[in-house]
């Protein structure tokens, strides 16, 4: 009898009516009496919650939904009366005493932030998608809805995602909107966060916990010119300057790079060659750095620019890269080529006619 | 205490006593007190020896079957837990999956509570085990040696109520239980001597000495007492 389960101390209600307003459904007074602690165990086909000497049982096949978000008068009441910031929202469906219908009950776990976290990827990995057979969502409207979920709402930072593509946000958008998992204003619906709950650790994985923490930090304020600064070293041998945002495609060695990492929240490439020497490039703009983390990964890889023409050229362009000639060389890309794809950017409005990234401030959101 | 020792009489049915880890079918028509039989047999052992068990109910609700034991007075254990299953199934009855897999979690989970002190589990009954079984995409009988497999494992002795129905429930048709149990312990309401009284009969019981004869036995204001051997009329 060895199965694989997972315990957590947790704080619950573990059968509130299904709370769409929040916990003001109940006396201000009660709502502490209604907490119950102790072990949750979470197996591969259920989660059991301690109940004096039994337990209460939940298959998980009755979880409609889970990961949603409290009203904030329901998270201040949580935190009033348990202590804790982390909480996960579990909905699920059960039969009515006679058997005759069906209703939805919820759960509400509150707990320490790791207990919480953890049990929802876990319950993320067992679930899935399986209940959404229907929805039919692309990679890119999965990412799309994961950063909504995290936040991150800006256009230009979307494009980054999207490879600077304005037509295939905008369809992915669309997309989530139809399936009514975001409304016009960007927000997700109820049923988007658990949709979100059962993807979020896949597509953190994918994204990178590095790449989605440094949108949601990004400030496209614009305003002073970043300060770059380029260390070379190599055993006793260094050098260090600062460099301009146009140069700094210049200070990697592209046909040498043995590694690349992107650190501090996307405040330092840490380059390594083949030969030993270690380059480290710091900016106070992560906005400039990724994109050359981007191209050193697709070149250490030994991937070639061309596969993907349209997102190096957006790198270079982020990177002030402007000349045809330059950003050919490169890429190794023809001219003609890159101008084919300069022209069709300046047409779908993704550059201007300097060949500048059109920084469209603005959010996600199509309410008046 | 030995487990024939836990019931008054018993120890005349039996020489020599249940041996551990045996699974025992207790069977018998509606009213044969089976579950009394099961459940005041082991909270008294339970309470002499200090050990743990747990009784699994799929069809009475807990309160339910305390009330009925009060009944019968029998003493209720704190020792014998009350695994109540019975609300679980009338509120997730159709979303169940694996109610055998569920119920091997329950005994781990109290196994972790109790430790080496929890050696007895009831199942009550096998009929409502049948019902909640996923029959298309296991064969009933895999199922049940699995299960019966995983009691042993665990070092269980159990004991799994069957409620004869006169109708055949699918796990009977295949009738693999009797083969895969290492005791059977019929109960029964019988006309003895010109009235009608329960009785039990061991059909079998591997490793232990027995009576094949039917023995009376009364439900009394303390709980059940086997009373006298005698022969079915």
């Amino acid at each position: 009898m060895n199965k694989e389960i997972h315990r957590y101390e947790l704080t619950y209600i573990p059968d509130a009516p299904y709370i769409v307003a929040g916990l003001h459904f109940f006396k201000k007074n009660d709502i502490r009496d209604l907490w119950q602690k102790g072990t949750v165990v979470l197996t591969a086909t259920e989660l059991w919650l301690p109940k004096e000497d039994q337990w209460d049982i939940l298959p998980l096949t009755a979880v409609e939904m889970f990961g949603r978000t409290l009203p904030a008068s329901s998270m201040r009441d949580v935190i009033a009366t348990t202590g804790h910031t982390s909480v996960l929202v579990v909905d699920y469906t059960k039969q009515s005493s006679f058997g005759t219908h069906a209703f939805t009950s919820t759960i509400i776990f509150a707990g320490k932030k790791d207990a919480i976290v953890d049990m929802r990827a876990r319950m993320a990995r067992l679930l899935g998608l399986s209940r959404y057979r229907d929805l039919e969502l692309t990679e890119h409207d999965k990412k799309l809805l994961y950063l909504l979920s995290e936040g991150v709402k800006k256009k230009p930072l979307l494009l980054m995602i999207f490879n600077g593509k304005k037509e295939d946000l905008q369809k992915s958008f669309d997309n989530l909107k139809h399936a009514s998992l975001c409304a016009k204003s960007a927000a997700l619906t109820s049923k988007g966060w658990d949709v979100v709950a059962r993807i979020a650790v896949m597509m953190g994985e994918e994204l990178g916990e590095d790449v989605i923490a440094m949108l949601k930090g990004l400030d496209l304020g614009g305003g002073s010119e970043a300060v770059n600064t380029v260390s070379w070293s190599n055993g006793n041998s260094y050098m260090v300057g600062r460099v301009e945002k146009e140069k700094l495609w210049q200070q990697v060695p592209f046909p040498v790079v043995a590694d690349v990492e992107l650190r501090d929240m996307g405040l330092q490439l840490l380059i390594t060659t083949i030969h030993g020497a270690t380059i480290r490039i710091k900016s106070d703009n992560p906005m400039i750095l990724m994109p050359l983390f981007d191209m050193v990964r697709t070149a250490r890889e030994g991937i070639s620019f061309e596969s993907e023409p349209r997102k190096h050229i957006a790198n270079m362009l982020a990177l002030g890269v402007q000349e045809i000639k330059i950003i050919s060389g490169i890429l190794k890309i023809t001219k003609n080529n890159v101008k084919k794809e300069l022209d069709q950017m300046f047409n779908e409005g993704v550059i201007n006619g300097k060949c500048e990234m059109i920084a469209e401030g603005g959010d996600l959101d199509e309410t008046d | 205490m030995r487990l024939i020792d836990s019931l008054e009489g018993l120890n005349r049915v039996f020489e020599t006593d249940i041996i551990e880890s045996s699974i025992v079918i207790v069977e018998g028509a509606e009213g044969t007190a089976k579950s009394g039989f099961v459940y005041h047999m082991l909270s008294n052992h339970l309470e002499s020896t200090g050990k743990y068990g747990i009784y699994v109910t799929l069809e009475q609700r807990k309160e339910s079957h305390l009330a009925n034991m009060h009944s019968m007075g029998i003493p209720i254990s704190k020792q014998l837990i009350i695994s109540d299953f019975s609300e679980y199934r009338q509120k997730f009855d159709h979303k169940t999956q694996d109610i055998i897999g569920m119920i091997e979690t329950n005994i781990m989970l109290f196994k972790e509570r109790a430790g080496d002190k929890f050696g007895y589990f009831a199942l009550d009954s096998l009929g409502a085990l049948y019902s909640l079984l996923n029959l298309q995409e296991t064969p009933v009988r895999k199922q049940m040696y699995r299960f019966f497999d995983a009691l042993r494992q665990e070092r269980l002795t159990s004991f799994i109520i069957l409620e004869e129905t006169g109708i055949s429930t699918q796990g009977q048709v295949l009738g693999s239980e009797p083969y895969i149990a290492d005791g059977i312990i019929e109960l029964g309401i019988r006309r003895h001597g010109g009235r009608f009284a329960r009785d039990l009969r061991v059909r079998k019981m591997r490793a232990a000495k027995h009576s094949m004869e039917p023995w009376i036995f009364e439900i009394t204001p303390s709980g059940i007492v086997v009373k006298e051997e005698t022969t079915s009329d």
